[in-house]
């Protein structure tokens, strides 16, 4: 008895988190990815430089004694680059089981985007700008990128 | 298959079952070299065999449980009727073919393949069973010999004359042949030894087992009471031993799954760093509270204990791999018909529990090579003044902060110009001089030299020592050989303790804080501008008459040239792993610690030259230098 309700409400939640994106902005533009890869949000911490690494991966930091990687969010989008502020953070992401922070300006909000809200978008666009985009979606009048958020963290090379 | 895996049942079952077949392994090994009564090993092994069949029909493993019932039959008949097998070393033998069986049909089980056909095992087990109904060997009603061991109830102190007033009594009935401690009348001391590993009796009588124990429950005192029938040549001293092991093995283990255990020692890691946070906080630190001091004191002190505890949780002993050595070298030396005896010291000396497992397979391999090329047979041993029977030394110690592991045999040693002459067959090397006296052993582990031509049963299955010296570098160790014509041929293998916690030299590469394991470092030394030698971008060191390619970590790691510094001196660190040597130049060195070694997150790129990463004291993070590769370059 008590498993199953504990599985209906595992489900209930899972179903709630659905559709909640969490929304940052790099540069002037809004991005979202989906809640359930979020673990947190933390300030930026000291970032150790790894040597032989893609641009974007700006290094490794300690974590409360977890070594979790890092990236600019601002270099794998190919923005041009700015200096790191107060308001500066880190999102911490878990996917299948291993984590790593997205450095972007700042974070806005959690938002619902149903599914029918999001829109496809043009098959020039997806090819010039990778594979990590998911759609467009718009929200109180701003336009909102959904990105994938494993194709996005992953190195293209690795299959994890 | 994969439903049963997840389940914790499936899980006990496997490990029980390894346990169990491990343990038969070393009761059979015990037997042939004469160290475990016949009849004591039987009983023992009946009562795993019961339990092996009982957990493995319950998790469906039909095929282990019905091999399992057939050699419960056969031990019950051997326990009960008194018969005995023919041969007892061959008797021995099909017990080591049952246990292989049982081993490999666990492991598949483990993995979810396909059991093995039981066929073989079957026509063993009728072997045996033949062996046994041609030799029915009848009882005589002779006077039996039982070891007994007593022990006292608590609190009552002077448990050596106690022990003595039940001699005295015993002699009315049985006849006493000996009795330990046997100094129980002179010496009070021998009441501490009875009170902690108990009081051990021999007696010879013509009473049944049941009426020795109820012979003893007439005395006061007595706590418990362990009788055993055992034959007349036993002695009582082995027995003892044999008893203490199995209190030590049944009582004090349990089984913690390794995930756990690395958890544990990943937590106490993060409260070390954590305390040394707290510590060398700005609010604390100015703070002159002398109590807080020793408080933090005594809480460091505590966290290290804790740290070791956990540490040695990890750690096992060798002597499970090496009487798998042991059981190789019988089984070879009754199959090639050589006699061997093997020398095992130092098997209680411990390792981290998952080097063990990459270790067992090389040391297998070497010890087969020592039998079967090393240990030469009877009448060339004669002809060169040798004693018939072949010696294999094993052995294993701690020094420093390695494990030192040597194979010994005293066989016809490596033969040099063989070596040359294949290394030139194979096109290992163009010509005889290309390498030193000294280098010639080492071509033994390039890859390509052994060959399958020569492929006995044993040694040679197309593994070559080049894959052993390979499993020994993955974990971090060094393999050493020596040799002498007909003196034999000795292997060194040396071995860090744990992966997990190594001794490091923190040093500073451009403001960056890097850790040399100090099982690389040779020495350390302050290097003037005019000692480096600058060509063809390959700068080298000269000391002492030897040249060392310089690694410049700068210009390695963030693209800086260390030599552009234009610094009057700079530091330099001789590194070694074990064959070649480097010099690594470095800004500065900080301090000598243990680190926790943790590895780089996955969706890195593999950096050449770096092997983990660990957290210093104050937070940050510092990378642990690969040497290995450091020095391929």
């Amino acid at each position: 008895m008590q498993e199953e309700l504990l599985s209906s409400k595992v489900d209930e939640f899972e179903e709630a988190m659905k559709d909640m994106y969490l929304i940052f902005k790099v540069d002037d533009q809004f991005y979202g990815i989906e809640i359930k890869y979020v673990i947190e949000i933390i300030g930026l911490l000291p970032i150790t430089y790894v040597p032989n690494q893609e641009e974007y991966v700006k290094g490794i930091i300690n974590l409360r004694g977890k070594i979790i990687p890092v990236i600019d969010a601002r270099m794998r989008l190919s923005k041009p680059q700015k200096e790191y502020n107060e308001r500066t953070c880190v999102i911490v992401t878990s996917i299948d089981d291993f984590l790593a922070g997205i450095i972007v300006d700042h974070v806005s909000e959690v938002a619902v985007i149903n599914k029918d809200q999001i829109s496809s978008l043009p098959q020039t666009y997806e090819k010039i700008n990778e594979r990590f985009f998911r759609g467009v979606a718009s929200l109180n009048e701003r336009l909102i990128l959904i990105l994938d958020c494993e194709t996005f963290v992953k190195p293209d090379r690795i299959n994890l | 298959m994969n439903e049963a895996q997840k389940d914790p049942m499936f899980e006990i079952f496997i490990s029980e079952a390894k346990e169990i077949v491990s343990s038969l392994e070393r009761i059979f090994i015990e037997l042939k070299e004469g160290n475990r009564n016949f009849d004591v090993a039987v009983a023992e092994a009946l009562r795993f065999f019961h339990t092996l069949k009982g957990s493995s029909a319950m998790m469906g493993f039909d095929d282990i449980s019905k091999v399992c019932h057939r050699v419960e039959d056969i031990f019950v008949c051997m326990r009960d009727e008194g018969k005995l097998p023919t041969s007892l070393d061959t008797f021995i033998l099909d017990m080591l073919n049952l246990i292989d069986f049982l081993t490999i049909q666990i492991n598949r089980i483990e993995n979810s393949q396909q059991p093995q056909d039981a066929e073989n095992i079957e026509e063993v087990l009728e072997k045996v069973e033949m062996s046994l109904a041609e030799n029915d060997k009848m009882q005589a009603e002779n006077e039996k010999r039982y070891h007994i061991r007593l022990l006292f109830e608590e609190g009552w102190e002077m448990e050596n004359l106690r022990a003595f007033l039940i001699i005295q009594n015993l002699k009315q009935y049985v006849k006493v042949l000996e009795y330990l401690p046997s100094d129980i009348e002179s010496n009070m001391a021998s009441s501490e030894k009875i009170k902690k590993e108990g009081f051990f009796i021999s007696i010879e009588t013509l009473l049944k087992k049941e009426d020795v124990v109820k012979l003893f429950e007439s005395f006061a005192w007595v706590r418990d009471i362990k009788v055993e029938e055992v034959s007349e040549k036993a002695s009582l001293t082995k027995e003892i031993s044999s008893w203490q092991n199995a209190i030590h093995s049944t009582n004090k283990l349990i089984n913690v799954n390794i995930e756990k255990v690395d958890k544990l020692i990943d937590l106490i890691g993060e409260v070390v760093i954590t305390f040394s946070m707290i510590v060398q906080h700005q609010e604390i630190k100015t703070d002159e509270n002398s109590s807080f001091k020793n408080l933090t004191l005594q809480m460091s002190k505590l966290i290290r204990e804790l740290q070791e505890v956990a540490m040695s949780m990890r750690m096992l002993p060798l002597s499970s791999t090496f009487q798998r050595l042991k059981r190789t070298i019988i089984e070879m030396s009754a199959k090639l018909q050589k006699h061997v005896d093997v020398h095992i010291t130092g098997e209680e000396t411990e390792l981290d529990k998952v080097l063990i497992e990459h270790l067992t397979d090389p040391l297998i391999h070497i010890v087969r090579n020592a039998v079967d090329h090393g240990i030469e047979d009877k009448e060339e041993r004669l002809k060169k003044g040798k004693g018939t029977t072949g010696n294999v030394y094993i052995s294993a110690k701690n020094s420093g902060s390695e494990v030192v592991i040597s194979i010994e045999d005293d066989g016809r040693g490596l033969n040099k110009e063989k070596i040359l002459q294949r290394a030139l067959e194979r096109g290992l090397i163009t010509s005889p001089d290309d390498i030193g006296e000294d280098e010639i052993l080492e071509l033994i582990f390039q890859p390509g030299f052994s060959t399958k031509e020569e492929t006995t049963e044993y040694s040679g299955r197309g593994v070559g020592l080049d894959i052993v010296k390979n499993s020994v570098q993955k974990i971090g160790g060094r393999i050493f050989v020596e040799s002498e014509k007909d003196r034999g041929t000795r292997f060194t293998i040396r071995i860090p303790l744990t992966l997990a916690i190594i001794d490091g030299m923190l040093i500073d590469v451009d403001g960056n804080v890097f850790v040399v394991p100090l099982s690389s470092i040779v020495e350390t030394f302050k290097l003037e501008k005019q000692q480096i030698v600058l060509e063809n971008e390959t700068p080298f060191v000269y000391r002492r008459g030897i040249c060392f390619s310089v690694i410049d970590l700068n210009k390695m790691f963030y693209g800086k040239d260390m030599l552009a510094k234009g610094r009057p001196f700079y530091l330099g660190i001789l590194v070694t792993n074990g064959e070649k040597n480097g010099v690594l130049l470095v800004d500065n060195m900080i301090s000598q610690q243990q680190i926790v070694i943790k590895t780089l997150p996955a969706i890195l790129k593999q950096v050449r030259g770096i092997s983990g990463c660990t957290l210093l004291g104050s937070g940050n993070i510092a990378f642990i230098l690969d040497i290995g590769a450091l020095l391929e370059r």
